[in-house]
Parts: C-alpha cells; structure tokens; sequence
C-alpha cells in the first residue's frame, strides 16, 4: 500500500462506538474487531477521500505525534484492515 | 394424525408438530421440566413429509456445515443437519421437511428457532454455563473444551441451570438468564438476574481480569449459538447492552472449587 492509496470500507459490516473503544462488525466473515481510540479516528477517515498521507497528517495533529511515527502506525493499521479484507 | 407439544423455554412458549407419535413421546420426556399447556403460543416448528419439490434450488457444499440460512422474499430458507426448511420473516413459524427426524436434530432446531426468534426480541443464546449462588446469576462463557461442565460440576450447592447453553433476554426491563434444555444435560428450568459474567479458559493459576465494554460484548458475541449475518448487528448491540449492565472478566481457572469461589467473591464484594 502506498501513501497516496486512499482506503475505503467494504460495504458488508458495521461498526459502532463503545465508550472509548470501537467495535467493527464483518457480517462477511462473521467476525468482530476492537479499535482503539486512535483506530477510530484512523477507520472514520477511510471513507476514499482521504490518502495514507491525508490519515497520518491529521493523526498528527490531533494526537501531537511526529509525521514519521503517524505515517508508520497508519500503514500497519491499514495493512492489517487490507488483510482482514475490511477495506479496499 | 398430528401431534403438539407445547414447550415453555425462557418464557417462550413453543409448539412443535410432528405425525411421528414416537418423537412427540421422545420429546415429552427429554422436556419433561419445561412442559407448557398454555394457547399463547409464540414459536411453532413444524415437522412435516419431506416433499421440498417448491423450495428453489440451493448449493450446499461440505464447507457449510451443518446450518445454512438463505434470505427469501418471503422469510427465510434453511439447510439444517441434512434437511431443508422454510422459517418466516418474524421467526414464528418454522416447517422442517422431514418425516421422522432424530430427536437430536428436533433439538438442536429447537434452539435454532428460539436463538433467531430471540435475535429480534432482545434475546441471545450463549455457550455458557450458569450458576445461581444466593439470587445471583454468574454466567461462565466459553466454547467447547473451555471449562463449562467443569465449573458446572464445582458448584457445590449452587444451581446449576446449564453447563452448555444459557438464554439471555431482557423481560419487563432486567435481563434475566435461563437455562437452556441442549443434547449434553438436562437440567430443570430455572431463571435468575445475570450479576457478572466469566469469560473461561483453563490454565495452571486462577485470574480474574476486568474486561471492557467493547471486550467483552465481542467475546460474548462470538459464543452466540447460530451465528447468523442478517442480525449480527442488532445482536451486537445486544450484547454491548448486557455487558454494560454487569461486570465482566476473563477468567483463568484451576479445577478447585475453594479457589473458584474465594475469587468470585473477592472480586464481586470489591466491585459492588
């Protein structure tokens, strides 16, 4: 996956919040994941509009972490949703 | 001519028909504690010949399983242990195509018409074992080989309402837990208020470990009977709603029943 690839959901799951956790329901595979609350933030912009780049960048300022750490925790985050086939 | 036996589990009441008058007696023992003459039925299964020649055609293949259900415009069809079925939209009404079915399969379909009948009503059907200690439910959680019938056979005094299957459902406004009449054991039909559930897994030391809301309505979910992907979502928030309601934790356990119970109580007289 590159930086400029821009993630998007598939269309057969569900996700809710649960206090500060996120719950995404793969009505596919019958199967549930747990996000944390930097996931969530990261899973609400994967929608197809916005890039790796565009993720990282805002996780950047709105957690105070470097680009480099942000760019690296929302490639491996990505990969592991691309890999669940979760998105796109 | 055929036969009704009418059925009270979980305070749903079921009507199951069948021509077979040696199934009907097979059945009126095996639920001889759970027994109904009420008329207000809520969930009919019906057990009729096998003539399936209107039913559309549908592949099954080996990867399925025993359970396949398909969406209808009608209601639903369904695969089930060799047979085909036919449930409606509100799972109510269930007709089996069978002539005379094997009493395990009438029972396992049984708590595959009460676990979706449930999925609409505020109502789950877990992989649990439950335990009444003083009015309090424990609901312990697991899959198979997890510790259920362990826990079952360690609790002493207590009453047991399943080692196998437990019903949660939300009755004038609690959520109450029953047990379920499953293949394995029989046990009588009792009910209590969940107060706390323990996630098992057997190990070589005990642990209690507090589990998040969002923890432990996943955990809870993947030991729902029947998985099923038209109501996974409204089942979810199900089981967010129960897990919100009660304290859960994972639970690491020896088989010793002093040791299991002095840490229950530790932890439940901490919490409340």
């Amino acid at each position: 996956m590159k930086y400029e690839h821009c993630p998007v959901k598939i269309d057969e799951l569900a996700w809710r919040k649960v206090d500060d956790e996120g719950i995404i329901l793969d009505m596919a595979n019958d199967q549930a994941h747990i996000l944390n609350e930097v996931a969530i933030e990261m899973w609400n912009l994967m929608d197809g509009n916005n890039s790796i780049q565009d993720i990282s960048e805002n996780i950047c300022k709105e957690y105070e972490v470097e680009m480099e750490q942000a760019l690296k925790d929302t490639m491996e985050f990505a990969g592991k949703l691309f890999e669940k086939g979760l998105i796109h | 001519m055929v036969k009704n036996l009418k059925i009270n589990i979980a305070e749903v009441y079921i009507v199951i028909s069948s021509y077979s008058d040696h199934l009907c007696e097979q059945l009126r023992r095996q639920y001889a504690d759970f027994l109904s003459s009420t008329d207000n039925i809520a969930l009919k299964i019906d057990i009729r010949h096998p003539d399936v020649s209107h039913l559309e055609r549908r592949q099954i293949d080996d990867l399925d399983g025993n359970y396949k259900l398909f969406r209808e415009d009608d209601g639903y069809t369904f695969w089930f242990h060799g047979y085909w079925g036919k449930i409606d939209l509100s799972f109510e009404s269930t007709v089996l195509f069978a002539d005379s079915p094997s009493i395990t399969v009438v029972k396992l379909l049984t708590g595959l018409c009460l676990s979706l009948y449930l999925s609409l009503r505020e109502g789950i059907i877990i992989h649990g074992c439950g335990i009444v200690d003083d009015k309090r439910g424990y609901l312990f959680v697991g899959e198979s080989e997890s510790g259920k019938s362990t826990i079952a056979s360690l609790a002493g005094q207590r009453t047991v309402l399943s080692d196998e299957a437990i019903i949660i459902r939300k009755q004038s406004g609690n959520f109450k837990m029953y047990g379920m009449p499953w293949v394995k054991g029989i046990f009588g039909n009792g009910t209590a208020e969940p107060d706390s559930i323990f996630f098992l897994r057997k190990d070589s030391h005990m642990e209690l470990k507090s589990l998040t809301n969002a923890q432990s309505a996943i955990k809870l979910l993947s030991n729902r009977f029947y998985s099923n992907k038209y109501m996974m979502e409204k089942v979810l928030e199900l089981c967010v709603r129960i897990c919100s309601k009660m304290p859960c934790y994972d639970m690491h356990f020896v088989p010793d029943k002093e040791l299991i119970w002095r840490d229950i109580n530790e932890i439940r007289t901490l919490s409340s």
